[in-house]
């Protein structure tokens, strides 16, 4: 990737531009999505379907929901269990029903409404090591603002040490982070008999903001095998106003993944990731797991089994050793993305 | 087998006619012999190739590699011709008996022809060479032609050539008749370069002032030269002027160039220094951007070049040669390709007719990352060295021009290493094997003109290879696609110990029939093995690929190429055309499965694929070679397709049907012109079409957990829009008729007129709340002017 970042910067002297373009590329059919994971967790598990759409057509209208489809995960013990279709395109374990083992090889199978049956390619649900440390550490780093001036900002590297078994691993990441925010009540004033006096609302100071994991990170250990998966990076925050007013909570699932389900979240990370640049490998088809009994097609995505192990971190702003200045927030911290007033149990 | 005993016979057969030849001729009493040899008249290098013609005759033969000739004259006969790219012709007056000349040829400088003279280039090669699909540069045409940020370059030129392409600006390297970049042979003074590119191919490493001509083969290429399947383009350097000092180089907005010239001892010792730096570090620091300002990029190359006649019968030359080329980002990881380049070659002359030359060679590639961040500060680096020898012996008896000889190289694959540089280091030492593998080939070519009318070339090359050890083998589970957990066994190799050998004949030939001295059909086969492979799965090649031996897993490459053209000059052989069409078969052509990884990888056989190739075309091309207005137009169509059928899904690519290679580009079209205005003036153009080239296209996107993923559909099956480009150039000459001592040339230059943006990559991206977009890239999208001047001093 920093090839490509030097590459563009010399042909940005060049004149070089990025500019968008029109093809021509023929539609194609509609063809099914599954996403899904069974994991050694309580459930209840979730498996998404829905449909593919063309090229240019807008991402925001999700009508493409696969409903009406009856969707079965069973394991090599002879268990098995009709989830249940909790909104549309969403199908559910019961709270009760099945529940992942270490060891135990899950498939799912789906009839969809038109009578196209597909299954998963058997997965087997392979332990997972703990996460010996979480920490982070802050450094800095030169980015260009919107007006082109050299600013320095300042990155949180969240790294994670992980004991690697002797035999082959492949690890995937998601986490969760959550932040407080605390408004400036007092700001609000309302005029009584024409004078403006503070009327600090008592709905909405204090709300904790979270964010879901915005990017695939998945690791095998071809080059560590056996030893410790020392620093890998996790995920980077960058030091904000907004999000280390207080604290910063990060909470890290490690999974164990097959060499398969590697593979397809590999691909889909260079696929999503691709800038596009020179240096970057072409893009390709992301071979899931999903196939049609009948005619032997693909379908998109995977359903997966994983053991997980989750750990998490606070992040104090004055631990960040560097200064973090006040934000004004609006005084209803509520109307604020992905936030709640309702305290989460581990803060 | 049968194929080599029967080339084998051929050339015994050939042999034994060429030694009986001399009586054959003996009866024929009125005839007489001309022998001599054709030297720079300033340096004393001899002059391979150059045209030799009884004038008025359609008698002639070319010289060999020592500059040797021997025609055999009909009676009567009392002038000869001998010309050659880039020098005066001369014109020898010949007394009736058996001679023996001396003919010393005067290079031409960048100069405007005097009007009215026809026939300033030789009668030549066009109708007359053996081969088709061969054409030579002088430095002066490639100077000629407009010049990208006013660097004068030696493989920009070559791309308007007919048949070959490239995907873009910053392309490494080229594409000809169908192949792919690394299938190219690049010589440098016989030297194989492994990178030929500056600053990720906008510019490439051979430094004009020290360039004396390039030739690009591709088709009919010599039995000597081998180990490429596409083509051979021979770049040669100048040898320093044996009896003045002389000073020449030249100052443009990316790089200066210096070099100097002259004796050691006069008239026999002559060494030629050049060197060439890029400042565009400088030009970085004065940008507004500060990650740009903050960026480093630079190269330099530099070559020396010492000649020794010890008498007549014995030389030496001796060139080496270093290019260096870093890019770093914010100052934490740079980034650094280099070459380094020596070869010695030895030429002794047994007979008029007999000579040999031993040279030596050594090269190696090294590319590199360096990180200094303090947790991670680490070193990766992989590359490729070559050592060689070779033995070529010339005997040009009567009608035959015969080269025969041996070579063995010697190759270690550095195939990925990744050090920590500091204690404090995080990363672990991964080193994977080095390859080492040995090639050799023993060779005839044998080029026969038996009458004005007729004549051929044939040639027969094998090739030995052989991969050894120390190495370590994995064998994989059959029946399944090969990863690392198919593994089933690991077979180790000790030092010196053969892990795989391939060898094979590698059969050619071309025949000319000349209808008249104005036109001829040519038709030429060659088969040509490759044993070395350049893995890459970005779009184009970058300087991260990995250069990789054929081994156990990995099969040489094997071509197979049938080409057929008509050649007619017009108007007192001032206008040259050709039409040449050619079918390409391709054996073993690597391409990757989707995802690879070919980092570090010590399964990269698991990723990569084989499959079959076909290139075919047509290549039509018209030019004009003297008066005020010379250049040429050529076009050419051409296709290249891949086949990969592997026995599982993962191991197919597009169910196993043909599917264009990255670098397939249908049509082409080449306009390059040069006109002189009054008597110092110099105006040239160039203009170049191409269809753009195949891209993967996503054809839907869908959701999976919180991203939205685009999904591509087979492999190669868009294009991104067509590619077209003018340029302009002006050079204001020296003033011939005053004999300075001091010459400047002006060159200014507009590349890109009209200021197209032509897409160089093509990719698809997604805003939030929009569909995804297709997107280009545009390296140069705007028209890019230059200044530059160039002096010569003696």
């Amino acid at each position: 990737m920093k090839e490509a970042v030097i590459l563009c910067i010399i042909l940005l002297l060049m004149g070089s531009c990025i500019d968008p373009l029109d093809l021509d590329i023929d539609d194609q059919a509609e063809q099914l999505v599954v996403d899904g994971m069974i994991t050694n967790e309580p459930g209840p598990y979730t498996v998404r379907l829905s449909r593919s759409k063309p090229y240019d057509t807008y991402a925001d209208n999700w009508d493409a929901v696969e409903t009406g489809a009856s969707v079965i995960l069973s394991d090599d013990q002879g268990n098995q269990e009709t989830l249940t279709e909790a909104a549309p395109g969403l199908y559910q374990t019961s709270e009760a029903g099945m529940l992942g083992q270490l060891g135990y090889t899950y498939t799912l199978s789906i009839r969809t409404k038109s009578g196209q049956i597909y299954t998963s390619a058997p997965e087997t649900l392979r332990p997972v090591p703990p996460i010996d440390s979480l920490y982070f550490e802050v450094r800095p780093q030169q980015i260009l603002n919107e007006t082109d001036v050299e600013e320095t900002i300042y990155m949180v590297d969240v790294l994670a040490d992980v004991p690697d078994p002797a035999e082959k691993n492949y690890y995937l990441w998601q986490w969760q982070s959550t932040f407080q925010v605390n408004t400036q009540p007092w700001d609000y004033t309302e005029k009584i008999r024409g004078v403006r006096v503070p009327r600090p609302k008592d709905c909405c100071e204090v709300c904790w903001v979270t964010s879901p994991t915005g990017s695939v990170n998945v690791q095998d250990d071809r080059l560590i095998n056996g030893g410790k998966l020392s620093r890998h990076v996790v995920t980077q925050i960058p030091v904000t106003e907004q999000a280390f007013g207080t604290r910063y909570h990060l909470e890290v699932k490690q999974f164990s993944v097959s060499e398969a389900a590697y593979d397809y979240w590999r691909i889909l990370k260079a696929q999503i990731e691709n800038g596009g640049s020179i240096q970057d490998p072409p893009p390709a088809t992301i071979i899931g797991n999903i196939t049609n009994t009948a005619t032997g097609e693909r379908a998109l995505g995977f359903f997966g089994a994983s053991a997980v192990t989750r750990r998490s971190l606070f992040i104090r702003r004055e631990d960040l050793g560097v200064r973090v200045g006040p934000y004004v927030f609006p005084d209803d911290c509520r109307v604020i993305t992905n936030s709640t007033t309702e305290r989460p149990v581990f803060w | 087998m049968r194929l080599l005993a029967l080339w084998l016979f051929v050339a015994v057969l050939m042999l034994c006619e060429s030694l009986l030849l001399p009586a054959y001729t003996f009866a024929q009493t009125n005839s007489f012999t001309v022998r001599g040899t054709v030297r720079d008249a300033r340096t004393g290098e001899a002059i391979a190739g150059a045209a030799v013609l009884a004038a008025g005759t359609t008698t002639g033969t070319t010289t060999d590699a020592n500059g040797a000739f021997a025609l055999y004259l009909p009676a009567g006969s009392k002038t000869l011709v001998i010309s050659y790219l880039g020098y005066e012709r001369a014109i020898v007056r010949i007394s009736g008996g058996n001679t023996k000349l001396n003919v010393p040829l005067v290079r031409s400088s960048v100069q405007l022809s005097e009007v009215g003279v026809v026939g300033q280039k030789p009668v030549h090669d066009n109708i007359r060479s053996v081969q088709g699909g061969i054409t030579s540069l002088d430095i002066n045409t490639i100077k000629s032609v407009p010049a990208f940020l006013g660097e004068v370059d030696v493989v920009k030129s070559i791309k308007l050539l007919p048949g070959v392409s490239s995907v873009g600006e910053a392309a490494t390297g080229f594409n000809v008749r169908g192949g792919s970049v690394d299938q190219n042979l690049v010589l440098l003074d016989g030297v194989p370069l492994f990178n030929s590119s500056h600053l990720f191919g906008f510019f490439s490493v051979f430094n004009p002032d020290a360039v004396a001509d390039v030739t690009l083969y591709r088709g009919g290429v010599p039995a000597q030269y081998g180990g490429r399947l596409s083509s051979v383009l021979d770049v040669r350097m100048r040898e320093g002027d044996r009896e003045k000092f002389a000073l020449s180089g030249g100052v443009g907005l990316v790089s200066a160039r210096l070099a100097v010239e002259g004796p050691i001892i006069r008239d026999k010792t002559s060494f030629l220094v050049a060197g060439r730096s890029s400042y565009s570090d400088w030009l970085l620091r004065k940008m507004p951007d500060a990650s740009i300002r903050n960026s480093h990029a630079a190269f330099y190359d530099a070559s020396v070049k010492i000649s020794h006649t010890f008498d007549e019968r014995n030389r030496l030359a001796i060139s080496g040669y270093r290019s260096f080329d870093e890019f770093g980002f914010s100052g934490d990881t740079l980034y650094n390709w280099s070459t380094n380049a020596a070869t010695a070659s030895y030429t002794h002359r047994f007979s008029p007719s007999l000579s040999m030359s031993l040279s030596g060679v050594y090269t190696d590639y090294t590319f590199k990352v360096k990180t200094e961040q303090r947790m991670n500060a680490s070193e990766y680096s992989n590359g490729i060295e070559l050592k060689s020898i070779q033995a070529d012996f010339a005997l040009a008896t009567g009608k035959h021009a015969i080269h025969f000889g041996a070579s063995a190289l010697d190759y270690t694959f550095e195939q990925g290493k990744l050090r920590p540089t500091s204690v404090e280091s995080g990363v672990l030492l991964v080193q994977l094997q080095p390859e080492q593998a040995l090639e050799s080939a023993v060779y005839w070519n044998d080029e026969v003109r038996f009458s004005p009318k007729f004549s051929l070339m044939y040639g027969l090359r094998y090739s030995f290879y052989a991969n050894y050890g120390a190495g370590q083998v994995y064998r994989y589970q059959p029946g399944v696609p090969k990863q690392e957990r198919t593994i089933t066994d690991t077979l180790r190799y000790g030092r010196g110990e053969i892990i795989e050998s391939y060898h094979g004949a590698e059969p050619r030939f071309s025949v000319n029939y000349t209808f008249s001295e104005r036109s001829a059909i040519k038709l030429g086969y060659n088969r040509h093995r490759q044993y070395l492979h350049l893995i890459s799965n970005t779009t184009t090649i970058s300087p991260t690929d990995i250069w990789k031996s054929s081994n156990t897993h990995i099969k040489p490459l094997i071509g197979d190429q049938v080409s057929l053209g008509y050649f007619r000059n017009f108007r007192k052989n001032t206008i040259e055309a050709s039409v040449e069409i050619y079918y390409k078969r391709m054996e073993h052509m690597l391409d990757y499965k989707n995802g690879a990884n070919l980092y570090l990888n010590k399964t990269l056989e698991a990723d990569l694929l084989a499959g079959k190739g076909r290139a075919y075309g047509v290549e039509a091309s018209i030019s004009k070679v003297s008066g005020r207005l010379t250049g040429w137009l050529n076009y050419t169509y051409a296709r290249t397709e891949i086949s990969i059928q592997g026995a599982t899904e993962e191991e197919t690519v597009n169910k196993g049907e043909y599917y264009p290679a990255s670098y397939d580009k249908p049509h082409t079209l080449n306009l390059a012109g040069s006109y002189e205005m009054g008597k110092r003036w110099l105006l040239a153009s160039t203009f170049t079409y191409s269809t753009g080239r195949p891209i993967t296209a996503p054809l839907a996107h869908y959701v999976i957990g919180d991203f939205i993923v685009p999904h591509f559909g087979d492999r190669n099956q868009q294009r991104i829009l067509d590619y077209h480009r003018l340029d302009l150039s002006l050079s204001l000459l020296p003033d011939k008729a005053k004999n300075r001592r001091w010459e400047g040339t002006w060159n200014l230059s507009l590349y890109n007129v009209y200021g197209r943006k032509n897409p160089y990559s093509v990719f698809f991206r997604q805003v939030y709340g929009s569909p995804p977009r297709a997107y280009r890239l545009a390296v140069v999208g705007v028209p890019l002017p230059s200044i530059s001047y160039d002096f010569k001093f003696r």
